[in-house]
């Protein structure tokens, strides 16, 4: 093998090595995060059934003289989004109710309380996004919200997710190139919350985050949330696996049996308490 | 080779070129000086006849599209047929024939708690159940309607992309040459133009309302409501100039300016107002507004609107229910009626503390002082006054035993608390918030097992 530089093989060996380059770039352009109660790690408070609420997301466009928001692009990431999410997580082995927009419309009993468990998840995700360690100790809540829709829903649990994804124009990284700020970035990320269905507790939360170009988010949005979505889930257990965890033996005493005997005790406990009277 | 230039430079100046930088920053405070003349005010003013979007602009018709969308997935729209057709109807009265094929006047209603209403550059005028909620009549309805009309007719949405667009491009020019003091001049000339656009639909909405056979003195009434702020969040803006929006008071006074002139010759008992039948019809919505303001954390505004209802129909087990669950909602925070009103300082703290903590932390922190505590046991006594007074009016009002459950609860005493959630469940065994209550139930059941009962 001739080893010898010439003038087109150092080109050859440049390109090479900056190909070898971005692909290291890209190995560490992704990464996944997780979060998890105890209890959900231990499987007491993890909800085997879920619905998927449908992901808000929002897609930025960096041009040289405006940003501008994508909510039509958004609305192909969220499709993907949650098709991504649910297939990743029933190859998980969990059982996945997805919920579209489409049945957002059509469903009015479910439809307020999508609407407002999404809000109060935002409310807390805005706190989780600061400290999201303390997913750990259970101090992000949904609410009662989150109990009559798992009721409504039958099912454990719910999937919420948020996805962001921004786009810098080619005007915009050439400008941001010779203006020798920061480096131009395009990106995806994909937020998933788990609300577990008796307390409502945030039980976990994962993130994934990929970097990809603005002609990707557009004109790939499944490529683009499959990654994502994959890097969010990457460290979400598989059903049957239970990690014990010495916190969780308290934790999300989830018995159905217990729930229903509840009025029963409660009347053995007042000695026969007949209610006060009211109701029909 | 991002650096290269710099390194360049200093090679050919070693010591920073301080001989080019005097002129640099006299030609900047010129330029400053100039800048600080001329956007004073934004001087924004609506196109009201045909506008074509340029090729950039075309993204804003086709993102109203696609908020529409967004909407309806979301389920943001809210379900009453009732108030739909009374918007839409009043919508009708306002809206001027398109002149331009992008442009369909539609008028919907979103469930919002918060007071407010926009319009899209495609004609789409959305007001939400919160505004619909606090107004008087459906005058003052016309008043926003028309308010937001005027924006779309006029193009407001594309003039001002294109005006932030064009100073954008100034300010990259200016940019070096100013040090930066461009920036601080195109934020305030965006925002200025934005207020300008603001006043002038004012103005011609008021002209409009007129028109339409709308009392215009209700406009400015609109803006009294709107400077309500029984939450206490609402600190007023650092300075006009960094608002998008005109104050209220301003506005208030702009618009009552106006008055006179558009009633000369107007025969004004002949003028629409619609009292009594608008609150009427908005009941039920400002009833799913006091839920709405409950659920997102805004106890003292629900209670606000809920006493409102109840003074309205002293009748409603329903109004008394709504008022009983936004005072027990208050937990240890004091309704401000009657107090003085929050600095602005305090109003931020309170905001600060919003995006900081979570719910629970916050009540717990108001708990930690005695008069957090005196303030909860009021407000669990106003609140179990509000549910006995909804189970005298409608006996069956089941929920009015949820409610005495979480007062009982929260006073501690269990046996009460119990007993009220026990008649809940039964009288409604397939209560979509029956975990909840079962929930509540099971702690009840621990403690008494546990001997912690009195």
């Amino acid at each position: 093998m001739n080893l010898r530089t010439t003038p087109s093989s150092r080109g050859v060996l440049a390109a090479v090595a900056a190909g070898a380059l971005v692909l290291a770039g890209a190995a560490t352009a992704a990464h996944a995060k997780g979060y998890m109660t105890p209890g959900f790690q231990a499987k007491t408070s993890r909800p085997m059934t879920l619905a998927l609420l449908p992901p808000h997301a929002e897609v930025i466009k960096e041009k040289v003289v405006m940003t501008d928001d994508m909510p039509k692009e958004a609305a192909a990431l969220e499709r993907e989004a949650a098709l991504a999410l649910k297939a990743g997580l029933e190859a998980k082995g969990y059982s996945v109710r997805l919920i579209t927009p489409e049945e957002v419309q059509q469903n009015a009993a479910a439809r307020d309380l999508i609407k407002k468990v999404q809000e109060r998840y935002d409310e807390e995700w805005g706190k989780i996004l600061y400290k999201p360690k303390q997913v750990r100790d259970k101090r992000y809540q949904g609410g009662d919200q989150v109990l009559r829709l798992c009721a409504l829903l039958k099912v454990q649990g719910l999937a919420v997710a948020r996805v962001q994804a921004v786009g810098v124009s080619k005007g915009k990284a050439t400008l941001r190139y010779f203006s020798s700020s920061s480096q131009p970035h395009s990106y995806a990320r994909v937020d998933v919350g788990i609300l577990e269905g008796k307390q409502g507790y945030v039980e976990a939360y994962f993130n994934g985050y990929e970097n990809t170009s603005l002609g990707q988010i557009l004109k790939k949005p499944a490529l683009v949330m499959g990654q994502a979505s994959g890097h969010a889930l990457r460290k979400y257990p598989e059903a049957a696996e239970a990690r014990m965890v010495e916190e969780a033996a308290s934790d999300g005493d989830a018995d159905e049996a217990a729930d229903e005997t509840a009025i029963r005790d409660f009347e053995v406990l007042t000695g026969g308490s007949k209610g006060t009277g009211g109701g029909n | 080779m991002r650096g290269r230039p710099y390194r360049r430079r200093d090679a050919r100046r070693p010591h920073g070129g301080a001989d080019r930088l005097v002129p640099r920053v006299v030609s900047g405070l010129l330029v400053a000086v100039a800048l600080a003349q001329a956007p004073a005010r934004g001087e924004g003013e609506g196109r009201y006849g045909p506008l074509e979007p340029k090729d950039n602009e075309q993204v804003l018709i086709d993102n109203a599209g696609a908020y529409e969308e967004r909407f309806a997935g979301r389920g943001y729209l809210y379900d009453s047929t009732e108030i739909g057709a009374l918007v839409a109807a009043i919508g009708a009265r306002l809206a001027p024939r398109p002149l331009d094929g992008y442009i369909r006047y539609r008028f919907r209603v979103l469930r919002d708690p918060e007071p407010g209403a926009f319009a899209l550059p495609d004609g789409q005028v959305y007001l939400g159940t919160g505004l619909l909620a606090v107004l008087e009549n459906e005058a003052q309805v016309a008043a926003v309607v028309a308010h937001e009309v005027q924006h779309a007719a006029g193009h407001h949405g594309i003039l001002a992309y294109r005006s932030a667009r064009r100073k954008t491009i100034a300010s990259f020019a200016l940019g070096p040459l100013t040090l930066g003091a461009a920036d601080y001049f195109l934020m305030r000339s965006v925002m200025g133009y934005s207020r300008d656009l603001e006043e002038e639909a004012d103005a011609r909405g008021a002209r409009a309302l007129v028109k339409a056979g709308y009392d215009p003195r209700q406009m400015p009434r609109v803006f009294e409501v709107l400077l309500d702020d029984p939450e206490g969040e609402r600190p007023a803006a650092r300075s006009p100039k960094w608002s998008s929006h005109p104050e209220l008071q301003a506005r208030v006074a702009a618009t009552r300016a106006l008055v006179p002139g558009l009633l000369a010759g107007v025969d004004t008992a002949a003028l629409r107002v619609g009292g009594d039948g608008y609150r009427r019809t908005v009941r039920g919505a400002a009833l799913d507004t006091v839920r709405d303001l409950i659920d997102a954390d805004y106890p003292r505004s629900a209670v606000a609107l809920a006493r409102r209802v109840v003074r309205e129909d002293e009748r409603s087990a329903r109004a008394h229910l709504a008022l009983g669950d936004a005072l027990l909602a208050l937990g240890a925070r004091g309704t401000l009626e009657g107090e003085q009103a929050p600095t602005n300082r305090e109003k931020r703290a309170s905001l600060r503390a919003r995006a900081w903590y979570t719910r629970s932390e916050r009540e717990a922190r108001r708990l930690e002082t005695g008069e957090g505590r005196a303030v909860l046991d009021a407000n669990l006594a106003a609140a179990r006054a509000a549910y006995e007074r909804a189970l005298a009016l409608a006996p069956d009002a089941a929920e009015a035993h949820r409610g005495l459950g979480y007062v009982h609860s929260n006073l501690d005493r269990p046996a009460e608390a119990g007993r009220h959630f026990v008649t809940y469940l039964k009288a409604r065994p397939d209560a979509d918030d029956r975990q909840a209550i079962l929930n509540e139930l099971k702690a009840i059941n621990d403690s008494m097992k546990k001997g912690e009962s009195r």
